[in-house]
């Protein structure tokens, strides 16, 4: 292939020698045929060369690696190139990279000179930015003559895919409280206190006790006692993920779509070590997208974690009332619910749904994006004051959200850009130690 | 000494010619003349700063506009301050043509361009000025009575060629007996000194451009050093120094130099006829080897089936 410089000096070449053929003159055509021999030649040497030049003069081996990594995580991986057979050459080799990881170590291009038998060897180390399913390579090669004028490119081996999933941060928490512990981790014994099914002992009524639970034929009206429940060895927990646009508000990569899904990882993994609880997925927009029932074991949590990595944004609405519904009728067993919606539109008959939800023994715990928290402040936002607007909006649209929420009994919880991993934290600790959010 | 010192040392000598020669042929030159070239002479600075090109050639192409309009819009030949500016453009003119080929190292064709137009002004000044009649020293005035008469002979000359038998018949052209010997030894060095260069460079519009970064858009916060997964390590290869090559290029411009001067000498009728013949096979050839590959069939696979007939 001719390149812009080689076509640039070819005219030049041929504007040179129209000048000498109006001059007539000796001089000024030598010097024109002299130009366009030094370029033509070139040119065609390159050209009658590398006709064949592809895929097949080159062997390449890409080194081994993971199919998925964190976003927190680094991919140290290399390219090597050999060339076959063939001339030498002038080569640029460079391998393609998404745009969403950043570069952190070596290089992903190389100009080098490539002599068959050598082996040519791009490494780097990348670091992904946003959660996603990726394509590393494949890896080009160009071709170009002594002159610039002429290039070839093969495009060499396959892609590799990639997915990132959500950051591990619970193998990273540091000192975690005691309800998080499991429970032979934390040496007790496999019965605990707790708000399950089965009954433990009974034993003299306190002042905090639930009435409900006092064991009227064994109490004398002097000495009430109460009985007392082991708590469910084994909890489910479902996360159900709004997918709509209203979980589209943020910037590219922190988004409240993407900090849900942060703080879902962060569940699963807690869930994950814990070894007891089950943990399953249900995404919405516009009716169920997908549901990957309550379960555990390493295939459940990788599953699990592709989806939340690839979990992208659907068109349609999500009504709350819809969306519990939807759940209820998936549920067998008591289920605890993590709820990351927008909540713009309630729904019809939100309270009915909720009710039947704690009717079928579920909990939901709801968790609502502050949109006017996830745009940092901006230097013009005091100029043009349609920010500011914007920001009180949104606080009243998340105050009436709330508030519907809340005015069913539903536990509910903002967050923004900062994350809501916390809140994720202290409502799971909540549940492994009382059985429901206080 | 740089690429740039280079080319200015190997290219600059054959402009610098052209304006001697005007300079010393032509006088007394009026102060406007002296402005006006000054102004042309600007694009000089870009050899320094081949960013600034743009904005230099500006003035010049004012006067280039200005010139135009001079020219159409005085009848016959023009006396005083027009002729004092369109003096001073032709004394400014090889710096100009210079500073863009300075200006230009990344623009090969830019540069050859200007080369071969810079040679061009210089043949049709020194045929201007010796077809002056001998006087103690030209007024740039006369200058350019004998530059319009001398470009008129040379388009009146080739319009008598194409009317009548070819190049071989046609009455003397102007332009064609200038070949000052200092003149061609500088040609040629600034042939080379714009050409040669060129080996071992790259053509940036080839390289891929780089993937815009979206660092504005990174979550802020990094929670705390994160382990390298799969650290195998392997060294990157370090760059190889490619070979310089050009004998192909070089001994192709000899070779089409040979056989220009072979054909001149035996039919100079002919030469350009077969310099144009020469031309057109090349880029026809160049054409048809710079073509892709078809890609193969795949084994196995069947034929394209001939189109259906409609009905």
């Amino acid at each position: 292939m001719i390149g812009r410089r080689g076509w640039e000096t070819v005219v030049a070449a041929l504007a040179a020698l129209l000048l000498g053929l109006y001059a007539a003159n000796a001089v000024l055509e030598v010097v024109a045929v002299a130009a366009f021999g030094f370029l033509a030649s070139e040119m065609l040497v390159f050209e009658r060369r590398f006709g064949s030049f592809g895929p097949d003069w080159f062997d390449v081996t890409r080194s081994p690696g993971p199919r998925r990594i964190p976003t927190d995580g680094d991919l140290a991986t290399s390219v090597t190139v050999t060339l076959r057979h063939g001339p030498a050459f002038r080569a640029e080799l460079w391998d393609t990279v998404p745009e969403a990881f950043d570069l952190r170590e070596g290089a992903t291009r190389l100009s080098t000179y490539a002599v068959p038998g050598e082996p040519v060897r791009l490494s780097y180390v990348l670091r992904p930015r946003v959660r996603g399913g990726y394509l590393v390579g494949p890896t080009n090669v160009v071709a170009t003559d002594a002159l610039g004028l002429c290039y070839r490119v093969a495009v060499l081996g396959e892609s590799r895919a990639l997915t990132v999933v959500p950051p591990t941060v619970a193998g990273r928490l540091g000192r975690i409280g005691v309800a998080l512990f499991t429970r032979i981790q934390a040496g007790l014994s496999m019965r605990r206190r707790g708000f399950g099914t089965e009954f433990r002992a009974l034993r003299p009524y306190q002042t905090s006790d639930d009435i409900r639970h006092i064991a009227w034929k064994r109490s004398t009206p002097t000495n009430l006692v109460v009985r007392e429940f082991d708590q469910e060895s084994r909890q489910e927990f479902l996360v159900v993920l709004d997918l709509s646009r209203g979980m589209d508000a943020g910037l590219w990569g922190r988004n409240a779509l993407d900090v849900a899904v942060e703080a879902a990882a962060l569940l699963a993994n807690l869930i994950a070590r814990s070894g007891e609880d089950r943990v399953g997925l249900l995404t919405y927009a516009d009716g169920v997208y997908q549901y990957l029932p309550p379960g555990r074991g390493p295939g459940h949590f990788r599953r699990l974690f592709d989806n939340l990595a690839l979990a992208a944004h659907r068109p349609g609405l999500s009504p709350l009332a819809d969306l519990l519904e939807q759940a209820t009728r998936r549920l067998d067993v008591r289920t605890h619910l993590f709820v990351f919606s927008s909540v713009d539109t309630a729904g019809a008959g939100l309270d009915r749904a909720y009710a039947s939800l704690r009717a079928h023994g579920h909990r939901a715990y709801l968790f609502v994006p502050d949109r006017a928290g996830f745009y940092p402040p901006s230097p013009e936002e005091q100029a043009t004051r349609a920010m500011t607007w914007a920001r009180e909006e949104e606080r009243g649209r998340l105050g009436r959200a709330l508030a519907t929420a809340r005015s069913v009994g539903l536990t509910a919880f903002p967050y923004d850009r900062r994350g809501a991993g916390d809140r994720v934290l202290f409502a799971y600790t909540q549940i492994r130690a009382w059985g429901t959010v206080r | 000494m740089t690429s740039t010192w280079l080319r200015g040392l190997t290219v600059g000598p054959v402009f610098v010619f052209g304006t001697a020669l005007l300079v010393g042929g032509v006088g007394p030159w009026s102060a406007t003349s002296l402005v006006v070239a000054a102004v042309l002479a600007l694009p000089l600075l870009a050899a320094a700063r081949p960013a600034w090109l743009g904005r230099l050639i500006l003035p010049s192409i004012a006067l280039f506009l200005l010139d135009g309009a001079l020219t159409w819009a005085i009848p016959g030949f023009p006396t005083g301050g027009p002729a004092d500016v369109i003096a001073g453009i032709f004394l400014g003119l090889p710096l100009w043509f210079l500073g863009i080929l300075l200006g230009s190292p990344e623009r090969p064709g830019i540069a050859l361009l200007s080369l071969a137009a810079g040679l061009f002004s210089i043949v049709s000044t020194g045929s201007a000025l010796s077809s002056i009649p001998a006087l103690p020293t030209p007024t740039p005035e006369a200058f350019l009575r004998a530059w319009f008469t001398t470009d008129g002979h040379q388009l009146a000359s080739l319009g008598g060629a194409l009317a009548g038998g070819g190049l071989g018949s046609a009455p003397a052209l102007p332009l064609a007996g200038y070949a000052d010997p200092l003149f061609v030894a500088l040609a040629f060095l600034a042939l080379g000194g714009t050409l040669l260069p060129l080996l071992g460079t790259e053509d940036p519009h080839v390289r891929p451009p780089p993937t815009p970064s979206r660092r504005d858009l990174v979550p802020s916060v990094r929670r705390s050093v994160v382990p390298v997964l799969y650290a195998t390590r392997e060294p990157a290869t370090p760059p190889r120094r490619a070979s310089v090559g050009g004998r192909a290029t070089v001994g192709g411009a000899v070779v089409a130099v040979a056989v220009f001067e072979a054909v001149a000498a035996s039919a100079p009728a002919y030469a350009f006829l077969v310099v144009t013949l020469g031309v057109v096979a090349t880029l026809l050839l160049l054409v048809r080897l710079q073509r892709p590959p078809r890609p193969e069939a795949a084994p196995g696979a069947r034929p394209r089936p001939a189109r259906a007939r409609e009905l």
